[in-house]
């Protein structure tokens, strides 16, 4: 009975509803005026940031429709009588109350899937996640919303009193909330008092969706909160739902129900967990301290800005650390006084290449040297690197204390280095890749490696990571071969440090093994994939692309051709760029390297890696997978930098256009570590900037090219970078 | 008893509207609410629907207190409100078939739509509907679900005369059925012509109650005589048992108690004094003459009628 009343309410809402001009214009052109407006003026045309932009305009069309879309028609349906009316029918308030609040539900998720589909196809919008998951996190959002409007309609007594209510609550609603503007530009305070607001969590949630393709068990905490906070809003409206005006509400009642909402608010507050959105992608913060007070202008070179754009005859202006000004070079322009000119006519300026898969601890050499094995060593490698063109590299699978101590020397200007982002120790299962490898010095799979048993374990891990300040969690799924099965991590611990990493904010990527092993990885939630020697099904190919997982194949260090090549004849820049002690060992013909390159099965197993590595890339490009350039550097005759380069070569001859090529060494390995400044070249991105002689987008070959390189607009003397023993102090810097 | 009420006592913070007032109705027929604004009426029956509480008294409609079992007596009952408003924006047959979905068992929206007379109209939607329209579709609400007690809040407050009586006809049909009708109005007449039973209330309080006939027996010196003869006489000697009351042009007008013994006396005055009868009008004593003798003139008009 009860229930048909119910259903018969919201149908004849519903009815009323679609035949008024005026809910229409407020459900359908409203929130399509704003979309454009935002789209407009946010987006630019840019699908990223239009898509970036969705959760927060979503959570504005849902809080605008559940307080003016709930509240209004309620009091105005007391105000007129009709609620009077009601009330001599066996109707309860409860029944009321909730077929409002279902009606609402309906009219919010008609507009937000009208703006889903319209931002789909005016701004090519791209929703991260999966759409059941986004229905889920609609639905909690509505049910944390709506009741607030009933709670108004509820209690408000007249159409003098509400809009007035309503617009007090809307405002903070809003801009508190982070749908209005980036949480992380919010002041601290602001932010404090933006958790007890359910918009905020709103916001949060959606945006784990839409932007960072998380799944529902990412999203418990703030669906939790919504749930409660919803179930708590619709509880209190029942209670305080007056069928008339005149009806007195105690105070005291009053009071109650409002401090009840109140404590479970600052309960939410307190228990929820942390924002991710509170802070801006990029949270490793830019050494700032490279070049103060100086201003330069590049002019006349073709610049490649690393998100795909093109500019000729370009003039690049870098202030202090950063790029202050980029468009066309006009000789009228005056070139600000005190200004370094240099003409770079015939020249291509790209942004500073990432390598997004290094470990620093391997030499590339054999030998198990003390040189090797030296800090002076490591400080040699990033010299490399950025003779390479290489500013910014991932370290996976290093001792995170001793890049920390690297850090510290960096910023203390004491070492010039590329940026070191790093994953610290892998995670795996006892026994487990890469633990087997490390065998030969006592306590280094301990230091390198964590072998988590349990998913206890395995948070346990990531919590210590998240704490020696590493940028991304690196997991291993690795069963080994027939002849050499490895324990490979089971698939709790493996989800539960998933899990782990992403209430962190940390992304995820995994070594993975075989194509399973992938499809484990992605379907849990990782955020990227590495190497794959043994190739990936188009299945997993086309779900990294709907995830949007990238993909670091590390195809050169299969390529031993080209290693067994340079480890014998050795180039001019090569020999420049590796310290003597690495490089000597690899040729002595009785060495290990020569050992191993003689095993005929190994080298045939290695190259049928290589070549299903390489037709994985090419589905993968194909597919619109991320790809992301990274080297393995470290591993035996996998040279730091140069390695990089070679990398940026086989990804081409791989089927990857030469345009993506680029991209995979720029922009989308500094996106995927949340880095906005880096890997670009516009205004605001810090002035890491490669000269190369020839256009990288005409032939891979013009990344051997360099002429030179600008680390956070200082600029490097390449050729005399290694002039002072591994590369310390301040030469090797151009006035 | 389809209502029991004793000692019904409702008291607002600085006003008792209710002071005390029993009444027992039994099943059937029309009982007429009768008062002037602020004699507890709309208190007492919105009592009686369980939309406010009593101060103190016991109630009981259709043997269940309104107080505490609100939702089990709407189900039996039938209720138009004074100033009813529906859900503008959908049809006559959606609003029935809305109210009908709160009711286990109806009569049907199509019996009932031709009960009320709206068949013509089911597909217009409720905010055209013209005024007598609306009251109709309010008592076809009120009766969807065949309840055993109608309560009526000034069923034709602010109708033409033709609407009113579409109104009186569906209610006698009402009556007909067997249905228990509690009507309040202000018009005095169609109590009078529709009623089984009148209660008049005045203060809080019930000052009259019984058939019209019996109310009628009550009212005080009501009829009214007029007459014109063709010789002057002293007309306050001329009819015994009659008060000159003072000329309306021609005619001398009279007030008795017993108009026919006033007849009586006034053809023998005429024949002793050999005078022949032009005219003669009579009004008897109607229900508004028991009101006004019970409530009282305005106070308006009796201020004004002292100062002169």
């Amino acid at each position: 009975m009860v229930f048909q009343s119910y259903l018969a309410l919201v149908r004849s809402q519903l009815t009323a509803f679609v035949r008024s001009k005026a809910a229409l214009f407020w459900s359908v052109a409203f929130p399509l005026g704003f979309l454009f407006l935002f789209g407009s003026i946010m987006a630019r045309g840019n699908a990223r940031a239009a898509t970036f932009m969705l959760p927060g305009l979503l959570t504005t069309m849902l809080i605008s429709g559940s307080l003016f879309g709930v509240a209004l028609p309620m009091v105005l349906a007391r105000e007129t009588g009709v609620l009077r009316r009601f009330r001599v029918t066996p109707l309860s308030a409860r029944t009321m109350v909730l077929a409002h609040g279902t009606t609402a539900l309906v009219q919010n998720a008609m507009t937000f899937i009208l703006v889903l589909v319209v931002a789909r196809f005016a701004f090519k919008t791209e929703i991260a996640g999966s759409l059941g998951s986004l229905a889920v996190v609609f639905f909690f959002a509505a049910f944390s919303c709506v009741p607030l409007g009933l709670l108004v309609g509820s209690a408000a007594k007249d159409m003098r009193s509400a809009p007035p209510i309503v617009n007090l609550l809307f405002f903070p609603l809003m801009f508190l909330s982070g749908s209005a503007f980036p949480f992380a530009l919010l002041p601290e305070t602001m932010k404090k008092v933006a958790r007890f607001l359910p918009t905020t969590y709103v916001v949060e949630a959606l945006q784990g969706v839409i932007v960072r393709g998380e799944g529902l068990s990412l999203l418990i905490g703030p669906l939790a909160i919504l749930a409660v906070l919803g179930l708590a809003g619709l509880t209190l409206s029942s209670m305080l739902f007056r069928w008339e005006g005149t009806e007195p509400i105690s105070r005291r009642s009053l009071c109650i129900i409002l401090g009840t909402f109140v404590a479970l608010m600052i309960g939410a507050a307190l228990i929820a967990p942390a924002f991710r959105m509170s802070e801006l992608p990029g949270s490793r913060t830019i050494e700032a301290g490279e070049a103060r007070g100086q201003v330069r202008v590049l002019r006349g070179a073709t610049v490649l800005d690393g998100l795909g754009g093109r500019i000729e005859n370009a003039r690049v202006t870098i202030r202090d650390h950063k790029v202050a000004e980029v468009g066309v070079d006009r000789k009228e322009d005056v070139i600000p006084t005190g200004a370094i000119s240099e003409d770079l006519t015939g020249k291509f300026l790209i942004p500073g290449l990432f390598d997004s898969h290094i470990h620093l601890g391997g030499s590339a050499g054999v030998t198990g040297s003390a040189v090797e094995q030296s800090d002076e060593r490591q400080i040699h490698d990033l010299q490399a690197y950025l003779a390479s063109g290489v500013t910014s590299v991932v370290s996976l699978t290093d001792d995170p204390r001793a890049l920390g101590r690297l850090r510290s020397l960096v910023a203390e200007g004491k070492m010039r280095s590329p940026r070191v982002f790093m994953s610290g120790p892998s995670i795996t299962a006892p026994g487990g890749h890469p633990s087997e490898l490390f065998g030969m010095i006592p306590g280094l799979a301990e230091l390198l490696t964590r072998q988590v048993k349990s998913p206890e374990d395995a948070r346990a891990a990531v919590k210590e990571l998240a704490g020696l300040d590493v940028d991304l969690i690196k997991l291993v799924l690795e069963p080994g071969f027939k002849d050499h099965p490895l324990p490979r991590l089971d698939l709790e611990s493996f989800k539960a440090a998933v899990a782990e990493a992403k209430e962190r904010g940390l992304k995820v990527t995994v070594h993975v093994g075989a194509d399973e092993d992938a499809r484990t990885a992605i379907e849990a939630g990782a955020d990227g994939i590495e190497h794959a020697a043994r190739g990936l099904s188009p299945d997993t190919i086309a779900m990294m692309a709907a995830k949007r997982v990238t993909f670091t194949p590390t195809l050169g260090v299969y390529d031993f051709d080209w290693k067994s090549n340079m480890a014998l004849h050795p180039t001019e820049r090569l020999r420049r760029l590796v310290l003597p002690e690495v490089l000597d060992g690899l040729s002595v013909p009785s060495g290990r390297f020569q050992a191993f390159m003689s095993d005929a099965d190994m080298m045939q197993g290695l190259s049928r890696a290589l070549s299903s590595a390489v037709a994985s890339v090419g589905l993968a490009s194909r597919a619109g997978v991320t790809i992301l350039a990274g080297s393995d550097a470290g591993n035996a005759a996998t040279f730091h930098g140069p390695s990089l380069i070679h990398e940026l070569e086989l990804l081409a001859q791989a089927g990857v256009p030469l345009p993506e090529v680029l991209l995979a060494a720029t922009s989308r390995p500094a996106g995927r570590l949340g880095q906005r400044t880096l890997g670009r070249i516009e205004k605001g991105s810090v002035a890491d900037i490669v000269i190369l002689g020839s256009d990288p987008l005409a032939g891979v070959s013009a990344y051997h090219d360099v002429d030179g390189v600008y680390l956070g607009g200082r600029k490097l003397d390449v050729a005399h970078l290694f002039d002072t023993p591994a590369g310390r102090g301040t030469s090797g810097v151009k006035p | 008893m389809v209502i029991q009420v004793q000692n019904l006592v409702k008291s607002y913070e600085d006003v008792r509207a209710l002071r005390g007032l029993s009444i027992e109705i039994a099943t059937g027929g029309i009982i007429g609410l009768l008062g002037p604004n602020g004699a507890g009426k709309t208190t007492f029956v919105e009592i009686l629907e369980g939309l406010r509480p009593r101060t103190s008294g016991s109630v009981q409609v259709l043997g269940l207190d309104p107080e505490k079992q609100p939702l089990d007596l709407r189900r039996k009952i039938g209720v138009q409100l004074q100033h009813t408003e529906f859900p503008e924006a959908i049809t006559v047959e959606e609003s029935f078939r809305l109210f009908g979905s709160f009711y286990p068992k109806t009569l049907g929206t199509a019996s009932v739509l031709e009960s009320v007379n709206l068949t013509e109209k089911r597909k217009a939607d409720v905010k055209s509907l013209s005024g007598g329209q609306r009251q109709r579709l309010a008592l076809g609400l009120a009766t969807l679900h065949d309840p055993e007690l109608l309560i009526l809040d000034e069923p034709t407050s602010g109708l033409d005369p033709i609407a009113r009586r579409g109104i009186h006809e569906i209610l006698r049909n009402l009556k007909a059925m067997g249905k228990t009708i509690l009507v309040s109005s202000h018009y005095l007449d169609e109590i009078e012509a529709l009623a089984d039973r009148v209660v008049i209330m005045r203060s809080g309080e019930i000052v009259a109650d019984g058939t019209p006939l019996d109310l009628l027996a009550k009212a005080e010196g009501a009829s009214t005589l007029w007459i014109e003869i063709d010789k002057p006489v002293d007309p306050a000697s001329l009819i015994p048992g009659a008060i000159f009351e003072g000329r309306d042009g021609a005619l001398l007008r009279y007030r008795t108690k017993d108009s026919t013994a006033a007849i009586v006396g006034l053809g023998e005055a005429l024949k002793s004094s050999h005078a022949s009868l032009l005219d003669l009008r009579l009004k008897r004593p109607s229900l508004e003459d028991l009101y006004i003798q019970l409530i009282g003139d305005p106070p308006l008009v009796r201020d004004r009628a002292e100062a002169a």
